[in-house]
C-alpha cells in the first residue's frame, strides 16, 4: 500500500513537472533548467516568525518539529512530557526537555517592475542576435525564483508595479502561496502582465520638471498594504526621478522586510556608446515613458562620456545604499542569460543557496 | 575696393540655395530612450553645453555663410589699390598696360577677336581708372617695344583715363616691360604730394609675371596684378615663326636663302606646313612637326632667282606662314604665324665707258650680260661731264677731261669714277714706272675680293703720287692704296668724307693702262673690274647688312628726312598677287621719326630718290610664350619687391602682398572650411 502510495505520489510529480514545462516553456523553462532549481533554495539572512510549518528554521525553539536537536532547557509544568529526556534524569534526576529546531514558511515577495522603460529595448541590426527586453528577463527571473521558492514551502507572492492598473490592485499582484502547485498561478500571472503606465500629456517641460515616481508609489502601497515582513526581491531598472527609488527601498527597510535589489539593465542603457548603432549625432530622444516626452541633444564623444559618468554614478548610489542598509543588491544585464544570471547569483550567495 | 572680375558676383544668387540646404541638413533623428533622467542631467550639469546647444544652430549658418562669402570674394577677386596706405594719404598709381604682341593670345577658341589677354587687361584697367579721385590720381602708360607711350598723365578724373583706354590698341612689338617700369617711376617722382614709396604705386597689367630675376630699382611700389586664369589655365597651343631673314647667296647673289626659326609652345606635338611666298607667288611649302616645347632653325635654299626682268611693281616680298591641319583652329596667338622679310630686285649696274677704244673692256662689259649690267660707251669728245650722274659708274680709260678733272678736291659732286692710266693727281712730267713689281696688296680692299694679283706683269705705269701719306683730317677725300709697288700707288681709291646718309662719291685709280699689262689675260681681272665697279655703285656693303636695313622689329624708330615719307599700310597676311596696285596711303612724313607697331610692309620713298621696303616682324621669340612657366620656374622668378617699398611697408607687408586678395581669401575659406568640418564631427555644429 505504502509503495502504491509512492508509486502515485510519483506520477503526480512526473505529471506535474510535464505540464510545468509546457506552461513555462515562453519563458524559457525546460525540464533541465527546473532540475537545477529543484536542488536550490532562496537565502534569507533573517529568520521568519509566526509562520506556518515549512523547511526553513524558526527563531523559534519550543515545539520545533524538525529532527534537528537545538537545545536543553529545565521542565517546567505544562511542557508535552514527550519532549522529557529521560536520558538526562537518569543521569542527572532532573528532568529537562528537548528542544528543537522550528523550521517555519518565509513570505518571498517577487515585486516586479512592469513600467513602460522596462519593456524598451534598444534597436538593434538584423544581423545580431536579438536579446529580451528588461521586462522579460524580470519576469523569467521571478518565475525562477518563485519556483525556487514554492519548492521550498516558502510563501510567495508576485506583485507588478509601475504599471496602468496599478488602481486594480487584485489584478496586478498574487498573493502569498505555497508548494510547487501553485507555481502554474505564478506562470500564469507572469504571462499575463498589466499594460504599462501612460503618462499624458506630457512634454518636454513636463519631463524638466520631473517625472512620475512610479517605483515609489508602487513599493510604497506595497508596504503599507503588506503586514507580514519578509523577502521583498525589488526587480525593476530604478529609473526614478530624485532619488524617488531609494525612499521607497528606505520605506520598505523601516517596514523589516529583508530587501534584495536586482538591478535589471540593459547593455545600451549603460554604454549607449558601444552599441551596434550608437546614439550619435543630432538626435531627438523620445521617453518611452511618455510618447509626446522628447529631449533634443547632439550626442558627440565629450556628451557620451559625461553620460557614462553619470549613469556610473546613479549604479554606484544605488550600490552604496544598499550596503549601507543591509539590503542585498545584483547587477543584471539582458545581454546575460537567465541560467548565467542564476548561476552568478548562486556563486555571489545574494539570493539562491543550495 | 574693387572687383577684377564682377561677373562672379552672379554667384550670389546660390546663398538662398546655401540657406536651404542647410536648413534641410539639421532634421534630428528621433531616437526612443528607456529615460531621459541621465540626458537632461548631462546637459543641465554643463551649462556651456546649453549654450552651445543654443549657439550652435546659428553658428553652423553663420560659418556657412562666411565660408560662401570668402568663396564668392575669391571668385570675384578684390583688389585694394590703396590698402597699405595710411588714412586721408595721397596715393598715386600708375597702370602700366601691357600692350606688347603676346597680349593678343586669345583667350577663347573663338573668332571673337575680342576676347583675347589685352581685352581683359583693357577692363581690369578701366576697373582701376574708374578708382581715380583727388587722394588717388591715376596715370597711363602703354607698354609696348623699346618705347613706352604715355596714354594718360596724371589724372584724378577717370575720363580722360577711360577715353584713352577705349582708344588704346594691341600691338605687334615685343620687348620687356622695364622701359615701361622706368618710365612710370620717373612719373611717380615727378608727380608733387607724394615722397614716400607707399605712396607711390605702380600697377603692371601683363597676363604673366615678368620672367627670371627682376631688379627694377624704382622709388615705387611694384605690383603685378595678373589675368585671370592664365597661370593656372591649360596649356594653349601655339606654333609660331619667332625669326626670319633671307640673305643673297654668295656664289649667286640673285638668288637667296630663306632662314626660319619655328617653335612649338603648346604642350601637344604640332604639325603642318610652312608656306613661304614671294611676291605673292607661292613658290615653297614645307611639313613641319614639332614636339612640344622644340624650337628648330629651318634653312630653305629656294628662293627663286630675281629676274633680270622683274615687273616694275616687284617688291621683293618675301613672306612665311603657317598652315595648320584642316579643321584645327586652336593656335591662340595667330599674329606669330605670319613673318615677313625683304628680297628687293637689283637693277643693273649702269656703266659709262669713255674710251678711245679698248677691245678688253669693251668685251669684258658686254660679257657681263643686260640684266647685271647696263653699259654705254663714249668717245671722250662726246662726253659731258653732267652725264655722270646718271650713271652708277664712269669708265675712263687713258682719258681725262680738261675741265674739273685736275684734282680730287675739283672733281664733280656727282657721278662715280674709275680712271685707267690718267688721274687727276697724276703729273706728266713725273717719271714714269719701268716694270713696276706688286708688292704690296691690301687684303681688306673690297676691290680685291677673290682677286690674285701677286703675278701680274706690267710694262709701264704711272708714277701717282700717295695721297695717303699727307692725307690730312681736313681732306675732303679718303684715300686708301690696295695695290702697291715699292711705295708707289698702282691701284688707288678715293672716298668723299661727307656726314650725310646719302651714299658717298668714290673713284677709283689704276695706275697702268691695260695694255701695258696682262692684267686682261688673268682671271683676276673680271674679278676685278666686278669689284670695283660694284663698290664705285655702292654695292659692296655685306649682303647681310643689306638684309637686315630692309627688316625692322615692331616698335624700331625709322627717321625720315625732310621730304622722306613712308608709304601703305602692313600687308599682314593678305598676299597679293603682282598685277594688282599697291594700297598707297602715306602715314608718315619727314623731317621726324616712325615706329612700326604691326607686322608687315612699309615702303619708304627717300626724297633723294630710291624706295626701300622694309619688313617689320615682332622678332621676340618670348612674345610667343604665352603658356605660364612650370611651377618651380614660376616660384623662382617671382618679381621681388624692390628694396625702398620693404624697408617702407615691413617684412610683415611684404608678405601679405606676395599674393593678391584673392588667394588670401581663398586660404581664409579653406581653414574655414576645415574649422567648420572640425567642429561638426565634434558637435559643436550642425
Amino acid at each position: 500500500m505504502a509503495a502504491e502510495q509512492i508509486e502515485n505520489d510519483s506520477c503526480v510529480t512526473l505529471k506535474s513537472s510535464t505540464a510545468i514545462v509546457a506552461n513555462t516553456a515562453p519563458l524559457g523553462f525546460d525540464t533541465r533548467l527546473l532540475a537545477r532549481l529543484d536542488r536550490l533554495r532562496l537565502l534569507s539572512r533573517r529568520a521568519p516568525t509566526g509562520g506556518q510549518h515549512a523547511e526553513r528554521r524558526s527563531r523559534r525553539r519550543r515545539g520545533g518539529s524538525s529532527l534537528e536537536f537545538a537545545d536543553y532547557r529545565e521542565y517546567s509544568p505544562g511542557d508535552d512530557p514527550r519532549r522529557i529526556d529521560w536520558n538526562s534524569y537518569g543521569r542527572l534526576d532532573r528532568l529537562f526537555l528537548k528542544l528543537y529546531e522550528e523550521e517555519e514558511d518565509l513570505p518571498v515577495h517577487l515585486l516586479i517592475d512592469a513600467s513602460a522603460s522596462m519593456r524598451w529595448a534598444p534597436p538593434l541590426p538584423s544581423t545580431s542576435s536579438p536579446r529580451p527586453t528588461k521586462f522579460d528577463l524580470a519576469r523569467q527571473l521571478a518565475a525562477a525564483l518563485a519556483y525556487v521558492g514554492l519548492g521550498r514551502l516558502d510563501r510567495v507572492s508576485l506583485r507588478f508595479f509601475g504599471a496602468s492598473n496599478n488602481s486594480a490592485q487584485q489584478s496586478s499582484a498574487l498573493g502569498l502561496t505555497r508548494g510547487k502547485a501553485q507555481f502554474h498561478r505564478a506562470l500564469d500571472f507572469l504571462a499575463n502582465p498589466p499594460l504599462p503606465a501612460e503618462a499624458e500629456g506630457h512634454s518636454s517641460s513636463d519631463v524638466a520638471n520631473g517625472e512620475t515616481d512610479d517605483i515609489n508609489a508602487g513599493l510604497t502601497a506595497f508596504s503599507k498594504r503588506t503586514r507580514r515582513a519578509g523577502l521583498a526581491i525589488v526587480l525593476s531598472d530604478f529609473f526614478a526621478p530624485d532619488s524617488g527609488h531609494l525612499e521607497a527601498l528606505t520605506r520598505l527597510l523601516h517596514r523589516r522586510f529583508e530587501v534584495q535589489v536586482l538591478h535589471v539593465l540593459d547593455p545600451a542603457e549603460i554604454d549607449p556608446a558601444a552599441e551596434a548603432q550608437p546614439l550619435r549625432g543630432d538626435l531627438r530622444l523620445l521617453d518611452v515613458e511618455r510618447p509626446r516626452a522628447f529631449f533634443d541633444l547632439t550626442a558627440d564623444e565629450a556628451l557620451l562620456r559625461a553620460y557614462r559618468r553619470e549613469f556610473d554614478a546613479f549604479l554606484a548610489g544605488l550600490r552604496e545604499f544598499c550596503a549601507r542598509r543591509g539590503a542585498g543588491y545584483a547587477l543584471l544585464s539582458t545581454a546575460v542569460t537567465l541560467e548565467e544570471h542564476l548561476t552568478r547569483l548562486l556563486r555571489s550567495g545574494q539570493v539562491l543557496g543550495r | 575696393m574693387i572687383f577684377l572680375n564682377p561677373a562672379a558676383l552672379a554667384f550670389l544668387a546660390l546663398a538662398p540655395v546655401v540657406v536651404a540646404l542647410y536648413l534641410r541638413r539639421i532634421r534630428r533623428r528621433a531616437a526612443p530612450v528607456s529615460t531621459l533622467l541621465f540626458w537632461r542631467r548631462v546637459v543641465a550639469e554643463s551649462p556651456r553645453r546649453a549654450w552651445l546647444g543654443r549657439l550652435r544652430r546659428w553658428l553652423s549658418l553663420l560659418l556657412q555663410l562666411l565660408l560662401f562669402t570668402l568663396l564668392l570674394l575669391a571668385l570675384v577677386r578684390p583688389d585694394f589699390p590703396g590698402f597699405t596706405a595710411a588714412a586721408g594719404e595721397t596715393r598715386a598709381t600708375v597702370l602700366v598696360l601691357d600692350c606688347r604682341a603676346r597680349m593678343q593670345t586669345r583667350t577663347t577658341m573663338t573668332k571673337n577677336n575680342n576676347d583675347t589677354r589685352f581685352a581683359q587687361a583693357r577692363a581690369l584697367a578701366a576697373a582701376y581708372a574708374r578708382r581715380a579721385g583727388g587722394r588717388n590720381p591715376v596715370a597711363l602708360l602703354a607698354a609696348s617695344g623699346p618705347s613706352p607711350r604715355v596714354l594718360a598723365s596724371f589724372s584724378d578724373d577717370p575720363q580722360p583715363l577711360l577715353q584713352a583706354l577705349d582708344a588704346l590698341r594691341s600691338t605687334d612689338a615685343g620687348g620687356t616691360l622695364d622701359a615701361a617700369v622706368a618710365l612710370a617711376d620717373e612719373l611717380l617722382a615727378a608727380q608733387p604730394g607724394v615722397r614716400t614709396g607707399s605712396q607711390r604705386e605702380i600697377l603692371l597689367l601683363t597676363d604673366l609675371p615678368p620672367l627670371g630675376a627682376v631688379d627694377w630699382h624704382t622709388r615705387a611700389a611694384v605690383r603685378t596684378v595678373p589675368l585671370a586664369d592664365v597661370a593656372n589655365a591649360a596649356p594653349l597651343a601655339n606654333v609660331a615663326l619667332v625669326r626670319a631673314a633671307v640673305r643673297a647667296l654668295p656664289a649667286s647673289p640673285e638668288s637667296g636663302a630663306v632662314f626660319l626659326k619655328l617653335a612649338n609652345d603648346g604642350s601637344q606635338r604640332a604639325t603642318g606646313t610652312v608656306e613661304l611666298s614671294f611676291d605673292g607667288q607661292v613658290f615653297d611649302v614645307r611639313p613641319f612637326d614639332l614636339a612640344p616645347g622644340e624650337n628648330r632653325a629651318v634653312t630653305y635654299p629656294a628662293l627663286p632667282a630675281r629676274p633680270a626682268s622683274a615687273p616694275a611693281n616687284a617688291r621683293g616680298w618675301l613672306e612665311a606662314r603657317i598652315t595648320l591641319p584642316a579643321g584645327r583652329n586652336d593656335d591662340a596667338l595667330p599674329l606669330d604665324d605670319h613673318a615677313y622679310a625683304v628680297f628687293a630686285p637689283t637693277r643693273p649696274l649702269r656703266v659709262l665707258l669713255v674710251t678711245p677704244g679698248n677691245w678688253f673692256l669693251e668685251n669684258l662689259l658686254r660679257a657681263a650680260g643686260p640684266g647685271s649690267l647696263d653699259f654705254e660707251q663714249l668717245l671722250p669728245d662726246a662726253f659731258r661731264p653732267e652725264t655722270a650722274a646718271s650713271f652708277d659708274a664712269v669708265i675712263f680709260d687713258d682719258f681725262l677731261p680738261a675741265v674739273d678733272f685736275d684734282s680730287p678736291e675739283n672733281l664733280p659732286a656727282a657721278g662715280n669714277f674709275l680712271f685707267i692710266r690718267r688721274a687727276p693727281f697724276s703729273s706728266q712730267s713725273t717719271p714714269t714706272l719701268d716694270r713696276p713689281p706688286v708688292t704690296d696688296l691690301d687684303p681688306a680692299s673690297p676691290l680685291l675680293r677673290l682677286v690674285d694679283w701677286r703675278n701680274v706683269g706690267i710694262l709701264r705705269a704711272a708714277n701717282f703720287p700717295d695721297p695717303t701719306a699727307a692725307e690730312a683730317e681736313t681732306s675732303a677725300w679718303h684715300f686708301q692704296v690696295p695695290v702697291r709697288s715699292l711705295g708707289h700707288p698702282l691701284v688707288l681709291t678715293g672716298e668723299r668724307r661727307e656726314n650725310t646718309a646719302r651714299r658717298r662719291q668714290r673713284f677709283a685709280a689704276l695706275a697702268f693702262g691695260l695694255a701695258e699689262s696682262d692684267l686682261p689675260l688673268r682671271v683676276a681681272f673680271p674679278l676685278f673690274m666686278s669689284n670695283t665697279l660694284r663698290w664705285l655703285a655702292g654695292r659692296d656693303d655685306d649682303a647681310d647688312a643689306t638684309i637686315n636695313a630692309n627688316s625692322l622689329r615692331a616698335g624700331d624708330t625709322v627717321t625720315l628726312l625732310a621730304g622722306d615719307t613712308l608709304w601703305t599700310r602692313p600687308q599682314r597676311g593678305s598676299p597679293r598677287p603682282l598685277p594688282e596696285p599697291l594700297p598707297a596711303t602715306e602715314i608718315a612724313r619727314g623731317p621726324g621719326v616712325f615706329q612700326p607697331m604691326e607686322n608687315g610692309f612699309y615702303l619708304l620713298r627717300r626724297a633723294t630718290g630710291g624706295d626701300t621696303w622694309l619688313a617689320v616682324n615682332t622678332d621676340d621669340p618670348e612674345m610667343s610664350k604665352i603658356n605660364a612657366p612650370a611651377a618651380e620656374e614660376a616660384t623662382r622668378v617671382q618679381p621681388a619687391l624692390n628694396a625702398p617699398l620693404a624697408a617702407v611697408a615691413g617684412r610683415w607687408s611684404e608678405a601679405l602682398r606676395r599674393w593678391p586678395p584673392w588667394v588670401w581669401c581663398a586660404a581664409a575659406a579653406l581653414a574655414l572650411s576645415a574649422l567648420e568640418w572640425r567642429l561638426f564631427h565634434r558637435r559643436r555644429t550642425e
